[in-house]
């Protein structure tokens, strides 16, 4: 691969790491400011966020779990912005091991969902997608980068 | 021994050093700029990276045990012991049975829920939602409002269900143990409405256990839940809670906001 193409990669891989790692921000930060204020989720023709948001699940050591996730993706972005903008490796790197540190802890969250609560938050749900994602997309540019340089 | 093993460089070929040297600098010139000299998921990294990995996800195993045991870790479970709300049952004067009205009330809406003693969204709108209706609208006569059973959830909704009315029988206390009820949920099923558990609760609201439990036998209030529930059916209720307005459905747990708009727009109207 020329530099011209990894950067070009690195481009489209970067920015689409920022934009999946953004989107969970938000959606945790929502999850975690709207229980601090004592809401619920809107759900709109669903059900199942006011039960996921009322559970003891939903809070960890008084900290609202979204808060958790929250800083998490936070951590996220930031690797992505440093390797997509500054070319640094070690972001893609920081951002591929949070992502893999994530995956136990939402396949644990989403069992919880299905069979302790019995109930299905679409927020829950969303922000595991795209957490996934961000991480499938992670390590596609590790694969890239380390073919690349063979 | 390969052939590889030589020292000797081969006279057609760059030698090994110069491969390596070959491989640095194409890794300084890949965009790697400023990385600790690895590049992950390259033939060097191979290994480093299957440990910081496996690490991760270790980490990642841990955090999610240690999250279930301290964040669930509260529930209470049936050794725990039945416990009071914070919250009041409604207030006395507005009880006709399992409907709460104000005695000088005209034309109230009519606000009725279907409700499964274990379901946790009925939990929800009992602890959060209807204590803010009572306070804001039934108090003053604009809202009258009936619990109903719609019980589908198993053996322990059946007897949660058959509580109430039992203890409604006994001393009036419907609304009392309506509330020491819902806020005991643990699960479904699984002995937080168990018998000894339900005579428990029965105590905390003033009833004597042992009548409570022979009353709780009465196959008449399997029949009055039963009926209820076929009531429900026959009026489309397929899931817990569903709130019915002026006979209009509202499906699920609504937020304050919304269901108190739609009060102030039956009264209104």
């Amino acid at each position: 691969m020329t530099d011209v193409a990894a950067a070009g990669a690195r481009g489209r891989l970067g920015w689409l790491m920022a934009a999946f790692a953004l989107l969970a921000t938000a959606i945790a930060l929502y999850l975690g400011i709207i229980k601090l204020t004592g809401g619920n989720p809107a759900c709109g023709v669903l059900h199942g966020c006011d039960t996921v948001s009322q559970s003891e699940y939903a809070e960890i050591l008084g900290i609202p779990t979204g808060l958790f996730g929250a800083a998490a993706s936070a951590v996220t972005l930031a690797g992505s912005l440093l390797w997509w903008l500054r070319a640094d490796r070690r972001g893609l790197l920081l951002a591929y091991v949070v992502g893999l540190l994530s995956l136990p802890i939402l396949v644990g969250l989403t069992y919880l969902e299905l069979f302790v609560i019995e109930a299905i938050c679409i927020w829950c749900v969303t922000y595991a997608v795209v957490v996934v994602a961000g991480w499938l997309t992670a390590t596609w540019a590790l694969w890239r980068g380390g073919q690349a340089a063979r | 021994m390969s052939t590889n093993d030589n020292p000797t460089p081969a006279s057609d070929g760059p030698t090994r050093k110069q491969r390596r040297a070959a491989a640095r600098a194409s890794r300084k010139t890949s965009g790697s700029g400023g990385a600790s000299g690895s590049a992950p998921g390259g033939p060097r990294s191979g290994p480093s990276m299957l440990v910081v990995s496996v690490a991760a996800i270790a980490i990642g195993l841990v955090a999610v045990v240690a999250f279930i045991v301290l964040a669930g870790g509260s529930s209470s479970t049936e050794t725990d012991a039945v416990s009071m709300p914070d919250t009041a049952a409604a207030p006395a004067d507005l009880r006709q049975g399992r409907t709460l009205v104000a005695p000088d009330a005209v034309d109230p809406v009519v606000v009725e829920a279907f409700e499964d003693p274990q379901c946790p969204a009925c939990g929800l709108f009992t602890r959060r939602i209807e204590p803010l209706m009572i306070a804001e609208y039934v108090a003053d006569g604009t809202v009258s409002f009936t619990y109903h059973d719609f019980v589908f959830l198993g053996d322990e909704s059946w007897d949660g269900a058959m509580a109430m009315r039992v203890a409604e029988d006994m001393d009036g206390k419907f609304w009392d143990f309506h509330n020491v009820l819902f806020h005991n949920q643990s699960g479904e099923n699984e002995g937080a409405f168990s018998r000894d558990r339900l005579a428990d609760m029965a105590e905390l609201v003033g009833l004597d256990r042992d009548e409570f439990l022979s009353k709780l036998d009465d196959p008449a209030y399997r029949a009055a839940v039963a009926a209820s529930n076929a009531d429900g059916s026959q009026r489309g209720v397929s899931s817990t809670p569903t709130i019915f307005m002026d006979g209009e459905p509202i499906v699920g747990v609504p937020q304050w906001d919304d269901l108190r708009a739609r009060i102030e727009e039956a009264k209104a109207a």
